[in-house]
Order: structure tokens, then C-alpha cells, then sequence
């Protein structure tokens, strides 16, 4: 009762503040207008070099006490060589204990700061992160050196560790987006390292301790590595906490070259995964990079495509036709290459359908530009979303790392929002003409063949999409 | 390499490694205290009110970041949805983005989205959300959005038909068409509780889903979408009058409803340990979970089993992580928690305290309990020591730096919801890190004793119908003759999903 009448009496108040029109006249069945955006502004860095070629950015964001601390080392699975996942097999052996904790000390360190370690590899990236509590930042700095440059890579671990990697790429070969995702890298990088996939339980079982030793003594290095320090933290500390764990670690060799993109196989691939309820799909072909001019633009073309929870591939075959629930596409940049796809789980018997619509999508923005309304949604979305996208400290510290990963510079970010709002309905269909282009696409269908073959191998795209 | 690392980790729980604990001193067991003001830790603006028709208010303000998050919370949650609908809560949550006589399908998720924002909504055990984080400017817009929408829907044959058919393509590609489909969190319920309400499939049997009518979903809007029956929650980025005044032209012109009643969801106390088995024919490995029943929530023994769950249980650092993992090698991880689909906190009925993993044939479920068993001796022996009670606080403070910090203010949302919804209190935010420091090592010992027990728990047990050898394991335990296991779907059912 008291709450209600408190509120009651306060209602009165905010009217009078705001001289709002009378309840009645205010016509509650129209949205409202959006007012005017604020400003928006990307937090900046500041990058030093050590005398051996480590950088350090510096990136001060918001008020909360706490850091993330990342070091991120230009090695990755490109440095397999003759065993495939080699470099995650490393990650894993070197959490297990690093300059004079044990791998359970370790744990228990980075929990009593408020983190915990991570250690990790892609393809190009090799990274040992930690998010703590302010004050702890630089003790946290001092683990992450310590795992770089003093792992105890325990022998007793390695066997272990095998069985975990083996045990789960089992599971994720059990499932069928990871098999879909698997056989279209194969098509997009045939013969080289990004089209290599996970490793076999023979690769995995072949990984000795002399393996991962080598690997750390040969990849590792000062001139190969850049440290992220973003949130709070004092500066000076940090800085000087840097200097004393990496001032005096050889520079090491320089980054790998990454081997030349073979052309992408043109195809489709069909692989059989029988009783399955639903087929998966993957639609998609090699782009450009993003320090292609374009790029912006795809950005805007793929939102507007399948990107975009609006977008026309989603609204077509999830909210007209329900075939799917969250189908999307997107664009992953890689060193060198980067691919376009869009990804559905369709019911099974709509499979055919379902790519008949995919496909009509596709095709449709060849020609005819899209409305101005529905391109400005796509644009607002694009920088929404990048705005929200840096307003963490670890999506602050991703973009950035994304800048240095393809040596783009800092000004890239804010010319993306400018970039983004240019595009025009008719620079939309350009851009679909010249990287989107249906006939250039290839296709992996993961499901039960016995019943979604023929009516794939019927559609008319088919007809010049040879199976591989 | 593509991600094989992170996949075998259901859903958000990311706020439950880290939030826990509510409250002060009061006797073992018995309900909590009021808790006093915290002297320490986070402290995050809450302004509460209540509009004359019922509607709970939330406002948040914190101007770091120029965006706002709108969270409208119901209480309506899987747990009572209609008998013979099974999964109605969450198909009915997805006829919520379908439109109103006052903005079309798809509407919605322009004046969201297409203004640089990001919407969603979720089927939970007691409640159903929808919310948005947008850029500032858009903030009235979203107001009138779900002020619209708490009004009245658009229910048409064909939004229902389509929605049936993205609902069941939800439950294929999150269940039936995936290893591990909807284990533990959608199965294991289903076998460790006996009262319908929390032992159904809350996803939805493909049938009873295509059984929904329109008549169904008009009943449902009007017992459980009422202003009375939601909490309004505004965080983020505002101007307080402003927001207020529109929050009064909008929700305050909703007519009052009358609050549904609620069934009886208790749960009967378990005296006998229940096994049971189902076999998972895409599931390439065995996998083993156990769950034990929790204390009431708002107890000294539940604030209590925070603690144990992160000592034992969130994080590298817990017990059965070292034990099972570090020092057995039976997998890389092993997961759980209170609350599978949330944290301790935004739920409101019993609940499981669960531990699952997935294991390698040449160890034998038996030896996997056991190893479990061994663990949760090993913690019920003694009281933590004060260095494993400061990281069980310093995780609960960092985590919550996050949560408070993120930049869609969702879990912070999240929080204030529930904590009104629940306890009409949502100021209780403020006193997590304060009521932590009142659980006793003591108090956290008796409580795994008194909860950690076998007559309190239920085993389930997959087998790996596409493990690549000859099994080496033990046909797995008959299942329990407390639940017919034909009763229970061969993969149980729902994320409460997205969308």
C-alpha cells in the first residue's frame, strides 16, 4: 500500500515536469519516434615496443576494478608441420604448470585473483590470457610470462591431455554442424593448413613431449608477441611489471609465412548422416579481407542477407516458412582469405525448399536494390552492434587484436562506421555481383542422403555444381 | 582449428560460477534474516516502485555507457505450464515476437535492431523474459514496444503454424539431431522429480507442440501476461523522470488484471537413491550425471550450498574439477551447478544441484560415481579453510564486477528481476558479497553433509549408442522403478530457448 501510494504522488510530479499531452489525447497505438543518437566514441590505445620488438598496448576502459590481460603470439596450427593440432596440444601441456606452480597451483593462484588462465590456439594466434581483479594485474602479467616463457610441460600430463583432445573431437565430430563445417573448410582450403580440420585420433596419438618442447623452443618469442592490457590498471605498474617479466626474452624467429591460398574447390558435398531429422547446410565461397575496400560494404550485404536476425534468408525460411530456428550467415576473415557462409539446420523433408529459398534470396539482390528503410536498419544494427561489441573489455581487447591480426590501422574502426552508413542500395547489388555471386558458391549438405538427394540433385543450381 | 574445446557446456553459466549467496545469520536451516545494509562491495543504484495496476518497476541508472536495457520479466515459467501442452511456456513466449493489432510482425524487431540494439527472450523453470539493450535515444520506443505488447497480440492461425514449425526446428537441432541433446539440464529432471510440474519435458513433446491452438494461447496471455504477474527492469543509460513519466504513459494506461493462482510445485522429500539410463544413439562417449535435491531457496542451508557448489564445483580450482580431472584423467571437464538454466539466484521452486561429465568407455559409470563419491567425501570431511572461503568471495566479487560491468547489462537485468519477481526486493544486489561473509565454514560443511547424500540424489547414465568400438563398459544401472523410464521421452526436451 505504501509503495502504491508513493508512486501514485510521484506520478503527478513527472507529469507536471514534463507537460505531457493529456493521457487521452495521447494516441497509444503508434510507436513513438526514436530520438537523437548519442555519440559515439571509441576508447583508445597506446602501443609501446621493448627493445626486443614486444609491443604493449595499453587500452584504459571504464570505471569497474578489473584488467584483462592478454599476450597474443603469431604462431598458431599454421605451425603444425607434419602433426595436425600439434600447437593445441602444446596450449593444453602448457597450463599444466609454469615457473613454480603446478598445474594445480595455478588454478588456485588464478582463482584467488579472480580469473582464470586461459591458453589457447587458432590458426595464426597463439594466445595465454587472464581477467582479475584490478590490483592484481600485475601479478596476473607475471603468470602469463611465467607460461610463456618457463612452462613445465609435465611429461606426466602429455597422455592424459591426448585423451581429452581425442575425446573431444569425437564429440564434436558427432555433431553435425561440426561435419558441415569440416567438409566446407576442405572445399575452401583444399591442401592447406586452414583446410586441415581437427586431427585424427593417429595424429593425436602420435604428439610426444620432444614434439611439444620443440614447438615451444622454435615458435615462441618476443618479436612474435603483443600484450593487451585493458580495463583498470595503473598504468606505471603495468608497464614496469611488463618490462621486468619480457625485457630481457630473445626476440625469437619472426612470424611464419602463411602458406599461398590454393584456389577453393567449386562443388557440392554430400555427407550422410543417417535418421537425421534435419539437414544442415553450409552455402558459401571465398571474399575478400578487410583491408579490401569493400569490406565495409559486404559487411552491410551480409547483414542485410542472412546476417541479421531481419535479414531476408532468416525471415524467409524462419519466420514465413519455420524450415529452421536460427540460421545466419556471416563472414570469417582469416590471414589471407576470408569466406562468406550461411549456415541452417532445416527439417529434413524442406531441404531442397529450403535451399530453393536460400538460393532465391541470393539471387533476388543481384538485381533489384533493396529498399532505403531496410538498408538503414542494417546500418544502424552494424554500428550498434560495434559499439556494444567494444564496450567490454574483452570485446575491446578482440578488436583491436582483429586490427593488429591484419595490420590494419586504428582509424579502420571509426572509417567502418562511416564506411557502414555510405553504402547505397544500388552499391549493395554491386557488391553482391562482385563477392556474393550464387554461381561461384559451393555447397555441403549433412544429412540422411537416402532422403534429401534426389531433390537436392534436382535444383537447378545443382546442374552446374559438379559433387565432390 | 575450429572450437572443440568450449562445446560440451549447455547453457548460461557464466553467472552461476560466480553468483551465489544471499543473506545473514539466522538458525541452521531455518529461513533467512533480513539482511543488514552492506558495509562492502558493489554497490548499484535500485529504485523500486509499483504501478497502481500492479506492474513492479525497476530502474537501474548508470550512465558509463550511452545504452539502455529493458528487461520485462512474467511469471510464468515451464514449470506450470498447461498439462497435455508440453512446451507451451516457450512456444508461447515465441507467439510474443509475432505482433499486435498496433505493430505488425517483424516490427518489433526492426525498431530494436534496425536502431543498432539487440533483443531476445527466454523460457526459464519460473519465468518467461524478453528484453533489449539498445543505444539511449531509442529507450521510449522500446517502453512503448513492450507496454504494446503486455496489451494484446496479434494471435493469427499462421503465426502459430509457422512458430510450431521454428519450435520443433529448435528442439531437432537443439536435442534430437545433437549428441547429448538435452543432457542432464532437460533429462535428468525428469527422472529426480516426481511432482509433473517439475519432472515434464519442458521443451516439449513434438506432438502435444502441434496439439497448441489459438484458443490455448489467448488463455495463457490472459492468466499469465498481466501487469500484476511481471517486473519491469530499466538499466542502464537514462534520464529518471523521463523514463518514469514514460513508463507511466505507457504501462500505467495497462488495466489491471487479477494475478493467476499458483499450483503446487513442491516436491516430496526423496528417501531412496534413483538410477536410470538411456541410451543416446548420436552420443559418441558415455556420460554420467548426478543431481541432488536442494534446500529450500532462501535458506542458511541453500545460501550454504552457494558456497559448496563453488568450492566443489564452479571453476579450475574446485574439488571434484581436480580430482576428476587433474588427478584422473576421466574427462576435461567436469560441469554443473544450482540451476542448469541459470544461477542460484532466478529461480523459485526446488531445484537440483547437478554434476555431469563426459567419460571414456574404459571407465566404467561405477568407477566414474565413485570417483565422484570420493570427492564429495573428501569435502563433507572438514570445513573449508579461510583461503578457500576468501576465493569463493573473491570469484563471487569479480564475477559480479562482470555482470554489473557487461555491455548489455542482461545479467544485471537478470538479477534485479528476479530478486523482485522472488522477493520483492530487488535492492538485495547489494548485499550479496555481505551475506556471503556471513556463511560459516562450519554452515558450509553441514550442508553438503545434510544435502550431499545418496538418499538425496538421482544417477543418470547415457550410453554412447555411436562409440566407435565394442563397449568396454557395464550394461549401465536399471532404471529407477520410481519413474517409468517409458514415460520419459528417449532424449527429454527445451533450452527455453531464444526467439
Amino acid at each position: 500500500m505504501n509503495r502504491f501510494n508513493h508512486c501514485a504522488a510521484w506520478l503527478l510530479v513527472a507529469t507536471a515536469f514534463f507537460t505531457l499531452p493529456a493521457q487521452a489525447a495521447v494516441d497509444l497505438s503508434k510507436v513513438p519516434a526514436v530520438g537523437t543518437p548519442k555519440d559515439f566514441v571509441l576508447p583508445a590505445r597506446e602501443t609501446i615496443t621493448l627493445p626486443n620488438g614486444l609491443k604493449v598496448s595499453f587500452i584504459p576502459f571504464g570505471t569497474l576494478p578489473k584488467v584483462t590481460l592478454v599476450a597474443s603470439v603469431r604462431t598458431g596450427n599454421i605451425d603444425d608441420g607434419a602433426h595436425p593440432g600439434l600447437a593445441d596440444i602444446t596450449a593444453d601441456l602448457m597450463a599444466e604448470g609454469a615457473g613454480d606452480r603446478d598445474g594445480a597451483a595455478l588454478d588456485r593462484y588464478a582463482a584467488g585473483m579472480g580469473g582464470s588462465l586461459g591458453v589457447g590456439s587458432g590458426e595464426t594466434q597463439f594466445s595465454v590470457s587472464l581477467d582479475v581483479l584490478a590490483e592484481r594485474g600485475p601479478d596476473a602479467l607475471r603468470v602469463i610470462a611465467d607460461v610463456l616463457r618457463r612452462p613445465k610441460l609435465p611429461a606426466s600430463e602429455l597422455e592424459r591431455l591426448r585423451g581429452d583432445m581425442a575425446r573431444n573431437i569425437s564429440i564434436a565430430r558427432s555433431q553435425a554442424q561440426t561435419q558441415a563445417g569440416e567438409a566446407f573448410q576442405s572445399l575452401m582450403f583444399p591442401g592447406h593448413p586452414y583446410g586441415q580440420g581437427m586431427p585424427s585420433d593417429a595424429d593425436i596419438a602420435g604428439y610426444t613431449l620432444a614434439d611439444v618442447q620443440q614447438f615451444v623452443s622454435t615458435q615462441f618469442g618476443a618479436a612474435r608477441t603483443q600484450v593487451y592490457v585493458a580495463g583498470s590498471f595503473d598504468r606505471a605498474a603495468m608497464e614496469a611489471a611488463i618490462r621486468a617479466a619480457f625485457g630481457d626474452w630473445a626476440a625469437g624467429p619472426a612470424p611464419t609465412v602463411i602458406p599461398s591460398l590454393p584456389k577453393a574447390q567449386l562443388g557440392l558435398r554430400l555427407v550422410d548422416r543417417k535418421d537425421a531429422p534435419q539437414s544442415t547446410l553450409v552455402l558459401g565461397l571465398p571474399v575478400v579481407t578487410p583491408d579490401h575496400p569493400d569490406w565495409m560494404a559486404l559487411q552491410v550485404a551480409n547483414s542485410l542477407l542472412g546476417g541479421a536476425f531481419f535479414s531476408r534468408i532468416t525471415l524467409n525460411i524462419r519466420e514465413a516458412k519455420g524450415y529452421a530456428y536460427s540460421p545466419g550467415s556471416g563472414i570469417s576473415p582469416r590471414k589471407g582469405s576470408a569466406v562468406w557462409a550461411q549456415n541452417a539446420d532445416v527439417t529434413r523433408e524442406e531441404t531442397a525448399n529450403a535451399l530453393k529459398e536460400i538460393y532465391h534470396e541470393v539471387e533476388r539482390l543481384q538485381t533489384e536494390a533493396p529498399p532505403l528503410d531496410e538498408l538503414q536498419r542494417n546500418q544502424n544494427l552494424l554500428v550498434g552492434r560495434l559499439a556494444l561489441s567494444v564496450s567490454t573489455r574483452q570485446g575491446l581487447v578482440g578488436r583491436v587484436a582483429f586490427l593488429d591480426q591484419f595490420a590494419l590501422p586504428d582509424s579502420w574502426l571509426s572509417n567502418y562506421i562511416s564506411a557502414v552508413r555510405a553504402v547505397t542500395p544500388q552499391r549493395l547489388v554491386e557488391v553482391m555481383q562482385t563477392h556474393l555471386a550464387p554461381a561461384k558458391m559451393s555447397l555441403v549438405v549433412v544429412g540422411d542422403l537416402n532422403m534429401v538427394r534426389d531433390s537436392v540433385k534436382a535444383l537447378p543450381q545443382m546442374q552446374t555444381l559438379p559433387e565432390t | 582449428m575450429p572450437a572443440y574445446r568450449s562445446l560440451f557446456r549447455p547453457l548460461a553459466a557464466t553467472l552461476a560460477a560466480a553468483l551465489l549467496f544471499t543473506s545473514t545469520p539466522a538458525a541452521a536451516a531455518g529461513k533467512l534474516a533480513a539482511a543488514p545494509a552492506a558495509a562492502t562491495g558493489l554497490q548499484v543504484p535500485v529504485e523500486y516502485y509499483r504501478l497502481p495496476n500492479g506492474l513492479r518497476v525497476v530502474l537501474s541508472r548508470d550512465t558509463t555507457l550511452p545504452t539502455t536495457t529493458v528487461g520485462v520479466y512474467y511469471q510464468i515459467g515451464f514449470r506450470i505450464e498447461p498439462k497435455g501442452r508440453t512446451g507451451f511456456a516457450h512456444l508461447f513466449e515465441h507467439m510474443m515476437f509475432q505482433g499486435t493489432p498496433n505493430l505488425p510482425k517483424g516490427g518489433l524487431d526492426q525498431i530494436v535492431s534496425g536502431n543498432g540494439g539487440a533483443i531476445n527472450g527466454s523460457t526459464r523453470f519460473d519465468y518467461t523474459n524478453y528484453y533489449e539493450v539498445v543505444p539511449a535515444h531509442v529507450l521510449e520506443s522500446v517502453l512503448w514496444v513492450e507496454a504494446d505488447r503486455m496489451r494484446g497480440l496479434d494471435i493469427n492461425a499462421a503465426s502459430l503454424a509457422n512458430q510450431q514449425g521454428v519450435v520443433k526446428n529448435e528442439v531437432r537441432v537443439n536435442v534430437l539431431n545433437r549428441p547429448y541433446g538435452g543432457f542432464p539440464w532437460l533429462s535428468l529432471p525428469q527422472y529426480a522429480n516426481t511432482n509433473w510440474n517439475n519432472a515434464h519435458n519442458f521443451y516439449g513433446d513434438l506432438t502435444e507442440l502441434d496439439a497448441a491452438n489459438l484458443e490455448d494461447v489467448k488463455t495463457f496471455f490472459n492468466n499469465y501476461y498481466t501487469p500484476s504477474n511481471a517486473v519491469l527492469v530499466v538499466a542502464g543509460d537514462f534520464e529518471t523522470a523521463r523514463a518514469k513519466a514514460w513508463i507511466t504513459q505507457y504501462f500505467g494506461s495497462l488495466p489491471a488484471r487479477a494475478t493467476p493462482e499458483r499450483p503446487d510445485i513442491s516436491e516430496p522429500a526423496q528417501t531412496a537413491e534413483k538410477r536410470a539410463s538411456y541410451v543416446d544413439k548420436i552420443a559418441p562417449r558415455p556420460a554420467l550425471a548426478v543431481g541432488w535435491h536442494m534446500p529450500e531457496r532462501n535458506t542458511r542451508d541453500w545460501l550454504a550450498m552457494g558456497v559448496v557448489d563453488e568450492l566443489l564445483l564452479q571453476g579450475d580450482a574446485s574439488l571434484l574439477r581436480q580430482r576428476l580431472v587433474r588427478d584422473r584423467g576421466m574427462s576435461s571437464s567436469i560441469d554443473g551447478g544450482v540451476n542448469l538454466l541459470g544461477n542460484l539466484y532466478n529461480y523459485n521452486g526446488p531445484m537440483l544441484f547437478t554434476a555431469y561429465l563426459i567419460h571414456d568407455p574404459s571407465n566404467t559409470p561405477d568407477a566414474v560415481l565413485g570417483a565422484i563419491d570420493s570427492a564429495v567425501d573428501e569435502f563433507k570431511a572438514k570445513p573449508p579453510t579461510q583461503e578457500d572461503m576468501d576465493r569463493a568471495i573473491t570469484t563471487l566479487r569479480s564475477g559480479l564486477y562482470d555482470v554489473v560491468g557487461s555491455s548489455t547489462r542482461f545479467g544485471l537485468v537478470d538479477l534485479l528481476a528476479s530478486f523482485a519477481l522472488f522477493d520483492d526486493d530487488p535492492a538485495r544486489i547489494n548485499r550479496l558479497e555481505a551475506e556471503l561473509r556471513s556463511v560459516k565454514p562450519e554452515e558450509v560443511q553441514a550442508a553438503a553433509q545434510r544435502y550431499l547424500r545418496r538418499e538425496n540424489r538421482t544417477i543418470l547414465t547415457v550410453e554412447a549408442g555411436a562409440a566407435p568400438q565394442p563397449k568396454a563398459t557395464e550394461p549401465a544401472a536399471a532404471p529407477t522403478p520410481a519413474v517409468n523410464p517409458a514415460a520419459a521421452p528417449a532424449k527429454p526436451s527445451t533450452t527455453g530457448g531464444v526467439k
